[in-house]
């Protein structure tokens, strides 16, 4: 059953559209990663699903829950960000910023929301969860903040989870780390996921569909495995090609993307 | 509004020649009366608006010198304060918290008390009463500009440490500055307004304090010579406060595009 | 055998954090020897970016010697640090960031020749179109503000100006991190085709360690501040030995197919 579906969306800021003509649909307990660059429009996609749109952005075409009619932000969706200090209010506890999700979304008592944060906290990796809970955001490393963030994301029992960019701001170990707890939450609370991301390995690795956007249009989209083994559009064939990893083999230049997707090895 | 205050200001020798304290006409003539006094004239026959308009220029002349000074004084303190660091910080900022603690009002009243009413006085009076705030924020935005990653750039070309102050991170750091330069102005004229009405003005300009001064004898008969230049003070501060809050809605604008 | 161009000798550094005392480099010793890239490698909070910061005395450590082309640069005074300076630059990691906001290209192109009067005026701009030329961005972007170019292109200028000095060593601080993948490799062929040309050794700070591999020849593994593995790339990448490179080399994302 189709759980998301986006026909011709199309948004734009002051006369500049940042997307246009985007359709997709994404089914109950999938995972879906956007793809692109900066500029291609990925997070402009992520925020109008979760209805997060900036004052003053235009939206054209339409986003649809039709499994959930309309959905409450907090309640029926968890957003995790990038930015691992940004999304957390510095002036509360963590304790008080993941409880009153539960509180103001489920009607939990704070007794019982106090609780389920420990006990999320504690699922999250953090040590000693019950004394946490009365620790500001600053006290904790950048990559404990966006796990603490994940916590607040999952305090009300979402159905959906949207992520943009949630590793961008932490290092490789940190990221790997965290992708690894996103895949065991998906898995465990059965979570459709819609992750933005600018890294294709990281796509790979998590996702079952992917979505690749360009300068604000939505290129091609499918199945991981089937568009990165047989990808329809020359810019996603550039960007595999253009990947670094321990495998690239080395001696000489690496491969350019040109103007036109083309990609070239330059002589060194 | 501020632009034909400037203007007349500027224009009013050329306007109204000769010296505004000159006796023209009769005395307590009323405003809109006679074409050639379109303001009335005061106790001694002096024309108000001649009068109007050269003290709309002291007014301004004053105002903004002392504001030009306090914010001189104040930025210049508050970037190296805030740069430098250290001890010359926590003395610099003892020092404001001191002349903090003095009115400016009460401040140039006792400067003038020992060099006499002189313009220049009252400038130099309202600038070191007003240089305090601007100093305050220079210093806090210079402090948070001051661990950006430019600024180490700075260092590591090899730039000096008063250098990347001033010019690196001081015209950055302005913005917050010039909304309070209006407010400077606006309180400078009506700190001047007020020492001229109660005589320690400089006695040998025409100002608007002045004016309203001399118009408080003949309230009864003619209480123009005193509500003139009352409203042309409001006029002036209030056009002042817009100016500044249009420039500096104009530069979040800019910044916001930036 | 010739003595390295930065040869890094016990150096520490200690930091008060939140209360607690933190050592963020305890006892580290670095070599990089001219014309070569060597790679420092880490997670956030191992000590490589405190140690960059201590080599181009951006942090002053607490102990240790930093010698430069010869020279102790840890024992000189200001000045003369600053008559250093030319011969030992850095990159950062956010490029927007590194410069002045208000600034043009043109202007951070000419500071380095200024502050250290390596040409006169009337040349500034034919070398600031010059290094252009050399990372291969157009002369017409001379006259515009940082901000308004892309990543890639602002990163390709912080190493036209890290380059402005003709330094002999360059510390690149994450130098593709915040960039688009698809610029990514432009830059890395740039800075490696700018190492063949001018012979300038690279100190990479990198927590990536597939862009270690793509252009370092040797890399030091760092760890709560100690240097736990060192040695060429292929052989510290096949057989790694502390439990901090293995945790690197697994956390690089690896394209799955199947």
């Amino acid at each position: 059953m189709t759980f998301l579906a986006v026909r011709g969306l199309g948004v734009s800021y002051g006369g500049v559209a940042a997307l246009a003509g985007v359709s997709l649909t994404l089914a109950a307990g999938r995972r879906l990663a956007v793809l692109g660059e900066s500029g291609s429009g990925k997070s402009t996609l992520a925020m109008a699903v979760c209805g997060l749109l900036p004052a003053g952005a235009v939206m054209a075409g339409e986003v649809s829950f039709p499994l959930l009619g309309a959905p409450v932000l907090g309640r029926d969706i968890g957003v995790v960000f990038q930015d691992p200090g940004g999304s957390l209010n510095p002036v509360l506890t963590i304790g008080e910023q993941i409880a009153e999700v539960a509180v103001v979304h489920r009607g939990l008592s704070w007794r019982a929301a106090a609780a389920q944060a420990a006990r999320l906290l504690d699922r999250m990796g953090i040590a000693q969860a019950t004394s946490a809970l009365r620790r500001h955001p600053h006290e904790f490393s950048g990559g404990q903040r966006q796990r603490i963030a994940l916590a607040a994301a999952l305090a009300a029992d979402p159905v959906l989870l949207v992520a943009d960019e949630p590793t961008s701001a932490l290092d490789t170990v940190l990221q790997q780390q965290l992708i690894e707890l996103l895949d065991q939450l998906v898995r465990e609370r059965g979570l459709t996921l819609l992750f933005v991301t600018h890294d294709i390995a990281l796509a790979s690795m998590l996702a079952d569909e992917v979505a690749v956007l360009y300068a604000g249009g939505l290129l091609e989209t499918g199945v991981v495995g089937t568009v990165f083994r047989t990808p329809a559009h020359a810019y996603t064939r550039a960007l595999l090609a253009a990947r670094l990893d321990l495998d690239t083999p080395l001696g000489g230049r690496l491969p350019e993307i040109a103007a036109d997707f083309s990609v070239v090895v330059p002589h060194g | 509004m501020l632009a034909v205050l400037l203007a007349v200001a500027l224009a009013a020798p050329l306007l109204a020649p000769g010296d505004p304290l000159a006796i023209k006409g009769d005395p307590l003539v009323a405003p809109f009366v006679q074409a050639a006094h379109p303001l009335g004239t005061d106790r001694l026959g002096r024309d108000v608006l001649a009068a109007l308009m050269h003290g709309a220029r002291t007014t301004l002349l004053v105002a903004v010198s002392a504001a030009a000074a306090a914010l001189g004084i104040g930025i210049t303190v508050g970037t190296v304060a805030g740069f430098l660091g250290g001890w010359v910080d926590e003395a610099l900022m003892r020092v404001a918290e001191a002349f903090q603690t003095v009115p400016a009002f009460l401040l140039t009243l006792a400067l003038i008390s020992v060099t006499g009413p002189r313009a220049a006085t009252i400038v130099l009076g309202i600038a070191v009463g007003a240089w305090m705030q601007p100093a305050r924020i220079t210093r806090a935005e210079i402090l948070s500009l001051r661990e950006r990653d430019f600024v180490a750039a700075a260092r590591v070309v090899g730039m000096r440490p008063l250098e990347i102050a001033f010019r690196e991170v001081l015209p950055n750091a302005l913005t917050p500055v010039v909304s309070l330069a209006a407010v400077i102005v606006a309180a400078a004229v009506l700190i001047e307004a007020a020492l001229s009405f109660l005589g320690f003005g400089d006695p040998n300009l025409v100002t608007w304090g002045s004016m309203i001064a001399e118009g408080r004898t003949v309230l009864r008969r003619a209480p123009y010579l005193s509500i003139i230049p009352g409203i042309g003070l409001v006029l002036t501060v209030l056009a002042v406060h817009l100016t500044g809050r249009g420039v500096a809605a104009a530069l979040r604008a800019r910044r916001v595009l930036a | 055998m010739a003595e390295a161009l930065l040869q890094v000798r016990g150096l520490r550094k200690r930091f008060q954090r939140a209360g607690s005392d933190v050592l963020a480099l305890d006892d580290v010793d670095l070599d990089v020897a001219a014309g070569t890239t060597v790679a420092l490698a880490g997670a956030s909070g191992s000590g490589k970016s405190t140690l960059a910061r201590c080599v181009l005395r951006l942090t002053e450590p607490d102990a240790g010697a930093v010698r430069f082309d010869g020279v102790d640069l840890l024992g000189l005074g200001a000045a003369a640090l600053r008559a250093r300076r030319p011969g030992l630059q850095m990159v950062f990691q956010d490029p927007a960031a590194s410069f002045n906001p208000r600034a043009t290209v043109g202007r951070v192109l000419a500071d380095p020749l200024r502050v250290h009067g390596l040409a006169p005026r009337t040349e500034w701009r034919a070398r600031a179109l010059a290094l252009l030329d050399m990372v291969r961005l157009p002369g017409t972007l001379l006259d515009r503000r940082p901000h308004e170019l892309s990543g890639g292109q602002q990163q390709r200028v912080a190493i036209a100006r890290a380059l402005a000095t003709a330094p002999k060593l360059v510390v690149l601080d994450e130098p593709v991190s915040a960039l688009d993948v698809s610029v990514r490799n432009a830059v890395l062929n740039l800075l490696m085709d700018l190492q063949e040309k001018t012979g300038v050794a690279y100190l990479l700070i990198s927590h990536d360690l597939a862009v270690v591999r793509a252009v370092a020849r040797e890399v030091a593994v760092m760890e709560g501040g100690r240097i736990v593995e060192r040695g060429t790339v292929s052989e510290v990448f096949a057989q790694p030995q502390a439990a901090a490179t293995r945790a690197l080399l697994a956390a690089v994302p690896r394209l799955v197919v199947g």
